[in-house]
């Protein structure tokens, strides 16, 4: 008998969830997917991130250094991402959490992403510029990655080093691609 | 709960899950540029064993094995701003089904956010944040029962926000008020709340919580809460609620120091007594003290697993005072010393043991066994 019972509540589940997606696969036209943002900070996270109130901490937290950025919080991570070119105070966005009292949390590691151009100063040291917007970082890019110059956009992935000291930031590179 | 009931909730618990699911992987563009549409999931649950079972001084009251919590909840983000955030609460098994809490959360600003729904109070250390990996202990403290009524929700809306660059956080509410006719000499605001079910709001409530974290390691909070408690009941007459609390936690090398204290005073237990034939105290009042150390130095290893040796000692009265002409009851007073051991393989799942020492009034003394798993997502 329960058995019975737990089936056509399972089935009553899944008709239920047919028909709440039914309009997203079959009828009209799909939302429009959500575009690349301009930036991207990924905090990842250990701690207590699991109820709604962890969740609202961690992301007031996290937009409340910003400069206007948006929030997300997941299980393990915090995503704090840009739409439009803007500067990115990256020192304070990882501060605020870094060194965060109230809440049980620990900040584990960081990556940055964002588009901008690859130069080199008069000193010969490289940098990574935010597109648009001069800000720049120092960067540490391996000799296996590809090195655009001459003001070629692209799309940077880094680690952030750096952040658990005082001082600057530093860049070190994962992954670029050329957006030309 | 009757099987057609528990049927729809398994259905509608499995199409949100669903759903969900779907959801995940069809993000749509939201009127600020961003992703809307996202639904996340958490939960927690826990399995107690207790002997004997708990509410009882009674060591041959018999021993309970039983799947205390099973929450699921969700949050649906509409916009970068706007969400609305639900806990369903299949307590005892699924024995009682409560909406442990459902609101919208509205982002005023970066640091200040609305609410408006079934909101938990922000009062006590455990009382919004009461996931069992989150304590050492197989149940909850006994003052976050007895006088704090965890877990404690009621219809409201209200502000949540921070200060002072993360160091300060504050929650302040209006909600429906409690109904005082429910408070018992013994359990004493342990069944006030209305659990969001057709709440009583002729009398309204005000409710605040501020948390400030002033050096590394160290936390101190104070709730407050006051409202009407009498819900216009016939032949009631006027009572009012107080509870004031505060709280603190420090947290260095391994070890872990908290501790807790709240007092009610009830304005009008002179009638609420009359009213429900027994003394309901003027006065409730309780604290705890608790150490504990983490073996294992999760802190310092930056591991997953923890090994907590803990020890608490719990003393309350809700016959701390009483009306003029009513008669105290000895076993309101309560003392409850806890040492135990917690386990964390990884930081969201717990296995605990503990040791209860009862005490009270009567000079009633009770030993309890507790063994429990505790997971949260």
């Amino acid at each position: 008998m329960i058995r019975v019972r737990l089936g056509r509540s399972v089935w009553i589940g899944a008709i239920a969830a047919i028909v709440s997606i039914a309009p997203i696969s079959t009828a009209g036209p799909r939302a429009p997917e959500a575009p690349t943002p301009f930036a991207r900070v990924y905090l990842a996270l250990r701690g207590c991130t699991s109820c709604s109130h962890c969740r609202t901490t961690i992301r007031q937290m996290a937009r409340a250094g910003s400069n206007g950025g948006q929030a997300r919080v997941s299980s393990d991570a915090v995503e704090v991402r840009y739409m439009k070119p803007g500067l990115v105070p990256l020192r304070d966005v990882i501060g605020r959490l870094a060194e965060n009292r109230l809440h049980d949390l620990t900040l584990i590691d960081v990556l940055f992403e964002a588009e901008g151009t690859i130069g080199t100063t008069s000193a010969g040291a490289t940098t990574f510029t935010l597109k648009g917007t001069g800000q720049s970082f120092p960067l540490n890019l391996a000799p296996s990655l590809p090195r655009p110059g001459g003001g070629t956009p692209v799309r940077l992935i880094a680690a952030v080093e750096g952040w658990r000291e005082k001082g600057g930031l530093t860049l070190v590179a994962r992954q670029v691609h050329s957006t030309t | 709960m009757s099987g057609l009931k528990l049927r729809m909730v398994l259905g509608v618990t499995i199409a949100v899950l669903v759903a969900g699911l779907a959801g995940r992987t069809t993000p749509a563009r939201g009127a600020d540029g961003g992703e809307s549409g996202r639904l996340q999931f958490h939960g927690y649950g826990e399995i107690h064993y207790n002997n004997p079972k708990i509410d009882t001084m009674s060591p041959g009251a018999g021993n309970e094995l039983d799947f205390h919590r099973f929450v699921l909840g969700w949050e649906y983000e509409y916009s970068d701003k706007v969400r609305v955030e639900g806990e369903i609460d299949y307590e005892h098994a699924a024995r009682e089904l409560e909406l442990e809490e459902a609101y919208i959360e509205y982002d005023l600003s970066p640091t200040l956010a609305l609410r408006v729904g079934s909101l938990l109070m922000p009062v006590g250390p455990l009382n919004e944040f009461h996931e069992p990996p989150l304590y050492y202990s197989v149940e909850r403290p006994y003052v976050e029962r007895f006088i704090i009524p965890t877990t404690w929700q009621e219809n409201g809306a209200g502000f949540a926000g921070q200060a002072w660059r993360g160091k300060a956080s504050y929650r302040a509410y209006v909600t429906a008020g409690l109904d005082a006719t429910k408070i018992t000499s013994l359990g004493g605001l342990h069944d006030v709340s209305s659990k969001g079910s057709e709440s009583k709001a002729d009398d309204l409530a005000g409710v605040g919580r501020v948390e400030i974290a002033p050096a590394a390691g160290l936390k101190l909070a104070g709730s407050a809460y006051y409202g009407g408690a009498d819900q216009r009941t016939p032949g009631l007459g006027k009572v009012t609620m107080t509870l004031l609390g505060a709280d603190a936690r420090y947290r260095r090398a391994g070890f872990d120091l908290r501790g807790a204290y709240a007092r009610v005073a009830l304005d009008g237990a002179d009638r609420v007594s009359a009213f429900v034939g027994g003394t309901v105290g003027s006065a409730m009042q309780g604290f705890y003290v608790e150490a504990a150390y983490d073996v294992l130095r999760r802190d310092r290893t930056e591991g997953l697993r923890s090994l907590v040796l803990f020890g608490r000692h719990e003393d309350f009265d809700t016959n701390e005072e009483i009306p003029a002409g009513f008669v105290r009851d000895p076993a309101a007073e309560r003392t409850v010393s806890t040492a135990g051991v917690s386990y964390y393989p990884i930081e969201k799942v717990s296995f605990k043991a503990d040791l209860e020492h009862w005490k009270d009034g009567a000079d009633r003394k009770l030993n309890r066994v507790n063994l429990g798993a505790a997971f949260m997502f």
